[in-house]
């Protein structure tokens, strides 16, 4: 494996990152240039290689809706790699989450550029110029009623303090002008627009789509309702987010410079479409949702734009990076030797928390698992091991379940608690159970110690020299072994 | 999940997911997602002729398509 490198500070957008990553690790950046239809085709590509457990870059050249060839590329699966996203930190593959927190910790106020200074400006269609289905947004699942902005950061400001507000929520492409967006209740996107509604107001609001990946991780992350997602991103990006006034939404509605594309409009208030359903990050498909719009009122981008798609339903870290800082810290407070936190993939990004303690007391298993329970809402199972299980290893982490855990010492339930309301297994869709496994051995106790072999026979016994590497090749590799 | 129940369409007869507050509120009506068909979840919950009821299924598995 190549030494970690940081990215060079002057990649602090898409096109930057990408020409820095195409550089460096040439063979993890897929051009397609074959025709690849918007519906389903690039969802079918990558759940073939998320099967084969490769995540390249994909970039897409042409992209093909209703028989007709789009204007522009798409950028995919771009946050599929832990691997790729530690290597912009300039951190190890485990060390990404605590990497991600700590750059959260150290908040990097946004600078206003002009609008020549803005590439995002490069490009710029208002009125009747407007059409958001030139846009190569994909169709993913089957569910779906549509091709989908995933990868968009929906922004608004609140209507009385004016802070910026940016989160990842969908929104299907419904007509010409007309985004169907989803905002969940609890939300400060959802929020704010109850705010202009019980004004009387349409709400101003944007998708701002394709930037650094770090700067994306940043702005993503959910942050206190008076704390910016601007700044937020700066600390993530290690550098400040560049803005510049919106064409339609007026001097102060302030959107990045860097970005893809930004596509501007307002909600009408009080006025709901049916949205959905939609692929969730879950893998399951969640229900039509009666929904706010957002009625466009201009698109602006780079002249040589990429959109940017997040395959919602697969492998992506978009979620899980920060939650493990999160969580860390939070296990921290409770157990001070705790040594790693993992949010696998396993566990749909966010559900499953495996945390790894130098036990010193007896019952800090499950002290550690409450601290992880309760580090995040949606956070539903968490697995406590000791150091010398590898939790970034399922094997090693299931085998330690099966071996280490007793359910009437090890267990801890917590029923009829706030969780994700996207887990088909939520009867009512609010409250879940939650459920802490401490898997570490007990302390003062012998316990039995793991097999193991020589070290140096170990090193000398090489299958591809006894058996030959031919036909070692022509074995079958067998996944469940 | 929060409640929903599948609905069939009434023109191409593919069921989809929908969220129960398409049951509460009355302007709300629902989208197809195959043939974008729009209709109300009264309109879903009419008798279909030759079938032995056209109540919104609890039927979990979509048919295919």
């Amino acid at each position: 494996m190549r030494s970690v490198v940081a990215a060079p500070p002057e990649a602090v957008e898409l096109h930057g990152f990408l020409e820095w990553y195409e550089r460096d690790y040439p063979d993890e950046v897929v051009h397609i240039e074959r025709p690849v239809d918007v519906e389903w085709e690039l969802t079918a590509l990558a759940t073939r290689l998320e099967r084969e457990k490769r995540f390249p870059i994909l970039i897409c050249h042409r992209l093909v809706a209703n028989g007709r060839e789009l204007e522009l590329p798409v950028v995919s699966f771009m946050m599929a790699s832990r691997l790729r996203l530690a290597r912009a930190f300039g951190v190890g593959v485990r060390e990404a989450g605590i990497a991600c927190y700590r750059r959260l910790q150290h908040r990097v106020p946004p600078v206003v550029v002009s609008r020549e200074e803005a590439p995002v400006k490069q490009i710029v269609a208002t009125g009747g110029a407007v059409d958001v289905r030139e846009l190569p947004a994909l169709r993913h699942h089957r569910m779906d009623p549509g091709r989908y902005v995933t990868q968009g950061l929906f922004l608004t400001f609140n209507r009385q303090t004016r802070r910026d507000n940016s989160a990842m929520q969908r929104g299907w492409l419904a007509d010409r002008d007309e985004i169907r967006v989803f905002l969940g209740p609890s939300t400060h996107n959802a929020k704010n627009l109850r705010e202009y509604e019980e004004a009387g107001e349409d709400m101003p609001a944007a998708y701002w789509v394709g930037h650094h990946p770090l700067a994306l991780l940043g702005a993503a992350t959910r942050v206190g309702v008076e704390e910016s997602h601007y700044e937020a991103a700066g600390g993530t990006l290690g550098s400040p987010l560049r803005l510049v006034p919106s064409e339609t939404l007026g001097q102060d509605f302030l959107v990045p410079a860097d970005a893809e594309i930004v596509i501007e409009g307002y909600m009408p208030r009080g006025q709901r479409k049916p949205e959905g359903p939609f692929g969730e990050y879950t893998r399951y498909v969640g229900p039509q949702r009666w929904c706010p719009f957002l009625k466009v009122t201009a698109i602006t981008r780079r002249r040589d734009a990429y959109w940017d798609d997040v395959m919602v339903g697969h492998t992506h870290w978009i979620s899980s990076l920060g939650k493990e800082g999160e969580i860390h810290r939070a296990v921290q407070q409770a157990v001070p030797t705790v040594r790693a936190v993992h949010v696998p993939m396993s566990g749909a990004g966010v559900q499953h928390v495996y945390v790894q303690i130098r036990k010193t007391i007896e019952g800090q298993g499950k002290v550690a698992a409450l601290a992880a329970l309760n580090a995040y809402f949606a956070n539903k199972h968490a697995f406590v091991f000791d150091e010398d299980v590898d939790i970034f290893d399922e094997k090693e982490v299931l085998l330690a379940l099966a071996t280490r855990f007793q359910a009437d010492r090890g267990l801890v339930v917590v029923n009829g608690i706030t969780g994700s309301p996207l887990d088909p297994s939520s009867e009512d869709g609010f409250t879940t159970c939650k459920v802490g496994f401490d898997c570490t051995k007990p302390l003062g106790k012998p316990f039995a110690e793991r097999l193991s072999i020589p070290q140096d026979v170990m090193d000398r016994i090489d299958p591809f020299e006894i058996i030959g590497q031919d036909r070692l090749e022509r074995i079958p590799v067998e996944p469940w072994g | 999940m929060a409640d929903f129940a599948y609905v069939p369409c009434p023109k191409c007869r593919e069921q989809f997911m929908v969220g129960v507050e398409f049951f509460r509120i009355p302007d709300a009506y629902c989208h197809c997602p195959f043939c974008h068909h729009e209709f109300t979840v009264g309109v879903a919950a009419q008798r279909r002729e030759g079938e032995p009821t056209g109540r919104l299924s609890a039927d979990p598995s979509p048919s295919g398509r």
